[in-house]
């Protein structure tokens, strides 16, 4: 017999912790959907982003913690509250500055290729961290590297030109918004909100 | 006299091996901290079944256990001791080193 394993539950317990709501899926989605509106049509539409954390409080304080309750996890136990929030509001501010100080000398395409870069390491980082996360269960992660494999085909057939590929980014950020919707509402469904203790 | 594989069996920590408390163990070995709810989301258990094994737990010093108010809401915050932690690896090595030797004997 093999060694007794106890990774596969450690594993689906932590997936479940991380992944469970479906609302990290649905962020992904409108973080691309909102790189699509700043390189399409104006930077500004990025810093609707902000926007994301006061509803993102809002959703886990009305729909997950009466279902889920509070969990604090391990890995993010010594990081202050709110640092991710902090640097992303900072990395956009100091974008503003810049852009109001250097205006003449750095261009916009320059900034867009910041944004562009900023999402490329996020989203390199995102398929390592979800692939050693998986918990060989959830869909989510083959329907992930399938749209981005067929993405990346029609990105091959329509020779890289620059409108499609924003056209190709807002898919994907669809699909993301869909998958992440999805997971969302099947876990409102399956999970019916608890009684207050006491 | 007993055998080797029997003194193992004994040394197996019955407060872990029930398997509702091995669910908790488990679960809040991989995480900081967690209220009521969440433990009663993750481990599926009834909350008198799960306030019940919480007690034992924390009778033996496996968890800690801290009633506080979060926005005017009561919660119950439950995280594993270092003892606990200790007792799960020691658990997890007798059932491998049990499992092993059962193994060894039938391959024999």
């Amino acid at each position: 017999m093999d060694k007794l394993s106890f990774k596969n539950t450690e594993k689906s317990i932590l997936w479940d912790i991380r992944y469970g709501d479906g609302l990290l899926w649905l962020y992904k989605g409108i973080a691309f959907v909102a790189l699509f509106l700043a390189l399409k049509v104006s930077l500004l539409m990025w810093l609707a982003l902000i926007l994301l954390f006061p509803i993102q409080h809002l959703i886990r304080k009305r729909w997950v913690i009466p279902r889920r309750g509070i969990v604090k996890q391990r890995y993010y136990s010594n990081r202050p509250k709110y640092t991710t929030m902090i640097i992303i509001v900072g990395y956009l501010y100091l974008m503003l500055i810049t852009l109001h100080l250097f205006s003449t000398r750095i261009s916009e395409t320059m900034v867009k290729a910041m944004i562009f870069s900023l999402y490329l390491l996020l989203f390199v980082n995102w398929l390592v961290i979800s692939y050693l996360e998986w918990d060989k269960k959830s869909l989510y992660p083959i329907l992930d590297r399938i749209v981005i494999l067929f993405l990346l085909i029609a990105l091959w057939y329509i020779k890289f030109e620059f409108s499609a590929f924003l056209l190709l980014i807002c898919i994907y950020g669809i699909f993301n918004i869909i998958a992440g919707t999805w997971q969302f509402i099947s876990f409102i469904k399956n999970n019916p909100v608890q009684a207050h203790e006491g | 006299m007993k055998d080797n594989i029997t003194l193992e069996i004994e040394e197996i920590d019955r407060m872990i091996h029930e398997p509702a408390r091995l669910r908790i163990m488990i679960y809040l070995s991989l995480i900081q901290e967690a209220d009521f709810t969440n433990l009663l989301y993750n481990t599926k258990l009834s909350r008198g079944n799960l306030s019940a094994q919480l007690q034992k737990l924390e009778a033996v010093g496996y968890i800690d256990i801290n009633k506080k108010f979060i926005k005017r809401i009561p919660r119950t915050l439950v995280s594993i001791t270092d003892a606990g932690v200790k007792a799960l690896r020691k658990y997890k090595e007798n059932l491998n080193r049990i499992l092993s030797s059962d193994n060894q004997e039938s391959s024999e």
